[in-house]
């Protein structure tokens, strides 16, 4: 090299000496989800468990019930897969495909609170106190401690796009909570369903958002 | 050992803490990272500063390269998003139409180079959507595949090779053209 413009700074070498620990190298994408995919499969277990199942659980029958779910799991958790890989610098997928994810996400929820209340058409009691609020912050606490786990495996990545990155796997948690929110709230009512859970949605994925852009400023 | 095969073996030497392994892929990289941050950034020194922010970055994010990927793509990536994380950082939201007069010199596929002198391929690489040249620099001069410039630029591998292939028409079509007939 005789172009001193292609020689390391200074500031580069000392950064360099600075800090040559041994790093464990990443895992690829899909081992990443696979490592969080335990939580949220115990969070979808939890909430029936702890709270009861919601009463006409029976009358959905089980594809509704838990197939439906488990189906909202797996797209949740395809979503993180989506984020994870568009932070690593040469997988990045096309943005067409990432604004499309997001897209289906919104729409499973839909698609699975009409679905659910076309079987079960069960609307909030008279007089309980607050019902939205109470699944508003169930599911948003429920899907809470996945979105802290994606947004630590992201924290060092590179995301082409980090505002929507950070959305996805947003929405990743929030599709995960909301598959376990489902499975123990009674109500199938969609302005219900439709306001308070894919609200607590809305709030991780944004939250998701907001994480993504500071991490890129960073 | 092929050249991919070297670098990996570097790349897992240098995360293991080796400094010599950072040299070496520093060594090895650093004259085309440069070549590919003057065409992004269309300023020599803004990128002869970005060339020590990426391997910065490479740096900082050493633990984010798995063996498993192609090391290559993965430091042309990384300059990519320290790219665009700079230009987000200072909030700017030129165009690459709004850099074209100041188009330095930028490398360009052998085969076109008998097509016409330097001044001419500039002058034909400015009238050229660069998202095109892009593509075409990074298949034809750097030698990526459609799959890795896919992985790079967050297209799909056929948005790749159709930018190439259009941008390698447009340039052959720019260089034909009497001078002053694009203007």
């Amino acid at each position: 090299m005789t172009d001193e413009r292609l020689v390391p700074s200074q500031d580069l070498l000392d950064a360099v000496d600075r800090d040559l620990t041994p790093v464990r190298p990443a895992r690829l994408p899909w081992r990443r989800v696979l490592g969080v995919a335990p939580l949220g499969a115990a969070l979808m277990l939890a909430v029936p468990l702890v709270a009861g199942p919601r009463v006409d659980i029976g009358t959905l029958g089980p594809f509704v019930a838990w197939g439906l779910s488990i189906g909202q799991l797996g797209l949740g958790l395809l979503a993180i897969w989506m984020a994870l890989r568009d932070g690593m610098p040469s997988l990045a997928l096309p943005r067409l495909a990432l604004g499309i994810m997001l897209a289906a996400g919104a729409g499973a929820v839909a698609a699975v609170t009409l679905v659910t209340y076309s079987i079960s058409p069960t609307v909030l009691a008279e007089g309980l106190p607050r019902p939205g609020v109470f699944c508003f912050a169930g599911t948003t606490s429920v899907g809470a401690p996945l979105l802290g786990a994606v947004a630590l495996l992201m924290s060092r990545s590179l995301p082409s796009t980090p505002m929507l990155a950070g959305g996805l796997y947003g929405m990743g948690a929030g599709l995960t909570a909301d598959a376990a929110w489902r499975l123990g709230c009674p109500v199938s009512d969609p302005t219900h369903v439709l306001s308070a859970h894919a609200g607590a949605v809305l709030l991780l994925a944004v939250t998701g958002m907001v994480w993504g852009m500071r991490g890129s400023r960073t | 050992m092929d050249e991919d095969e070297r670098l990996r073996a570097l790349m897992v030497r240098y995360q293991g803490g080796d400094r010599d392994a950072f040299l070496e892929i520093y060594s090895h990289l650093a004259a085309d990272v440069r070549r590919y941050l003057r065409y992004l950034a269309r300023d020599l020194d803004r990128a002869d500063d970005l060339l020590q922010e990426t391997f910065m970055q490479l740096h900082r994010s050493r633990a984010l390269y798995n063996p498993a990927l192609p090391v290559r793509p993965w430091v042309f990536g990384v300059t990519r998003r320290v790219f665009l994380m700079e230009r987000r950082a200072r909030q700017r939201r030129m165009t690459h139409l709004e850099y074209r007069d100041v188009l330095p010199e930028v490398p360009v596929p052998a085969d076109l180079e008998r097509l016409g002198n330097d001044r001419g391929l500039q002058r034909a690489l400015s009238t050229v959507p660069p998202d095109r040249v892009e593509a075409v620099l990074l298949h034809h001069v750097w030698g990526f595949t459609f799959t890795e410039i896919a992985g790079m630029l967050g297209i799909r591998p056929a948005a790749a090779r159709a930018r190439a292939s259009r941008g390698m028409s447009d340039l052959r079509r720019a260089l034909l053209e009497p001078v002053g007939a694009t203007s």
